[in-house]
This record gives C-alpha cells, sequence and structure tokens, in this order.
C-alpha cells in the first residue's frame, strides 16, 4: 500500500511539474510571435504606402508661352493659383 | 521659388457674374504681358484695385496703368480695345471650371486643390508636404511611450499627435 501511495504520490509530483513548466514554455512563444507579426504588419503597409505615395509627384506642363509663372520649371511643386483681378 | 522647390502659376480666373471688370482686367494683364510686363501690370492690379473695381471707366485706369508701367500706350490701347486676348481669358476661365474651381483665389498645389484665401499654414503644409512626396524620403518623429499615450503600431509611417484638454 505503502509503496502504491508511494508511486501515485510521484506521479502527482511530477504531473505538477509538467503542469508547472509547461505555460512557462508556451507563455513566451506568442510573444514573439505577436512581435513578429506586429513587424511584418508594419513593415508591409509602409513599403506599401511608400510604394503607393513616393511617384505621386504631378508634372504640370507649363508652356512658356501661354501661362504665367514663376520659379524653376523643373519645380518639384507647382501651385496654380486660379484668380481674377477684382 | 527662390531656391528651385516651387513653381507658380497665375491663371485667370474672371467671375463675371459678381466681378463684372475682372474679365477686362485679366486682358489687361496679358497685354501688358505682350510688351513683357505681365507681372508688373499683375501687382499694379492688385495695388491698384480700389481705383478700378467699382469705376464706370475701369478700362481707361487699366491705360492709365499701362503709362505708369511705360508699355506703348497705342499698343495696349489697341489690344485692350480690340479684346486680343478675350479668348484666352475664356479658355483660362472654362480650365478653371474645368478643373473644379468655382471661387476666387483658388489654388491647387501639385494637384491639391485648396479653395478661398485660406491661412499661410495650409500652403506651408501641402507645399511640405509635396516636398517630402518629391524627395522620396521619409519623415522620423520620436513618440517616447513614457510621456505619450499612444495607439497603433510605434512604427506607423504617419504619426498624429493631438494636444488637447478635456472641457
Amino acid at each position: 500500500m505503502r509503496r502504491k501511495y508511494g508511486w501515485l504520490l510521484m506521479l502527482l509530483v511530477v504531473s505538477m511539474l509538467v503542469a508547472a513548466c509547461g505555460p512557462e514554455m508556451v507563455t513566451p512563444t506568442p510573444a514573439p510571435t505577436s512581435d513578429a507579426g506586429s513587424e511584418s504588419e508594419a513593415t508591409t503597409p509602409a513599403q506599401e504606402g511608400q510604394e503607393s505615395e513616393v511617384p505621386v509627384v504631378v508634372e504640370y506642363p507649363v508652356d512658356e508661352n501661354d501661362w504665367h509663372a514663376l520659379g524653376s520649371p523643373d519645380a518639384p511643386v507647382t501651385m496654380i493659383e486660379y484668380s481674377d483681378f477684382q | 521659388m527662390n531656391t528651385g522647390q516651387v513653381r507658380y502659376v497665375f491663371r485667370n480666373f474672371p467671375l463675371d457674374s459678381i466681378h463684372p471688370q475682372a474679365q477686362k482686367a485679366a486682358e489687361a494683364a496679358e497685354c501688358a504681358g505682350e510688351q513683357g510686363k505681365y507681372w508688373e501690370m499683375h501687382d499694379l492690379l492688385f495695388e491698384g484695385q480700389s481705383q478700378w473695381s467699382g469705376s464706370a471707366d475701369a478700362v481707361g485706369t487699366f491705360k492709365e496703368m499701362a503709362g505708369e508701367l511705360g508699355l506703348d500706350q497705342g499698343q495696349f490701347d489697341s489690344c485692350l480695345d480690340g479684346g486680343d486676348y478675350a479668348s484666352k481669358v475664356a479658355a483660362d476661365r472654362d480650365e478653371a471650371v474645368a478643373a473644379g474651381m468655382s471661387s476666387t483665389p483658388s489654388f491647387s498645389i501639385n494637384g491639391k486643390t485648396i479653395a478661398g484665401a485660406q491661412p499661410f499654414a495650409a500652403f506651408q503644409q501641402e507645399i511640405e508636404y509635396g516636398l517630402f512626396l518629391a524627395g522620396g524620403g521619409t519623415v522620423e518623429l520620436e513618440v517616447g511611450a513614457d510621456s505619450y499615450r499612444s495607439l497603433g503600431d510605434p512604427d506607423a509611417p504617419v504619426v498624429v499627435t493631438e494636444f488637447a484638454d478635456y472641457q
């Protein structure tokens, strides 16, 4: 009987140890996963954003004979004012 | 403009319904431009707006302005009286309407419309954004996690900071 209970006791202790260690081994796993996930999520939109935004430089054909303009024709920013004098 | 970063273009957009002299004023500027004095007349028209805006003889005032600028008076008068640039001004107006403009002044900065006389900051923002895109650079804003309450990805390319109270 003592031996039987002894084994049972040993089994219980081992089970408790496994149960206690288990979560510790599992817990860190989601953390890096979520970090990695957020990193990849952060990288992808940023790259997509850069790809879609950077080329958006509007080039206006400024005809010197028709348009009244000041500044370099090669300026990256063109501001057109539509106005009258009154 | 002096640094080559911004190109400024002026397009005629005379609102005839509320600004009856605007068409002829635009033509006057074009006629002055024919003699190489467009911007000088442009400035003079704005500076002297009160002299001709309510006048029954605005054209006469435009001719006087041409004299002030030292233009060939005969050529200028003929140009203005003959409506040499009437169709050009009308074409400019059509272009403005087609671009979606409905009030003066209206602006387009790299395709982004700013309607009305907005504060300087509105123009600054669009110009700086245009330069940012043209440069292909990225804006790095440091948000200290300890000093700010923030939501969203710390690596997000855009950071919106609100300075506010609760009342």
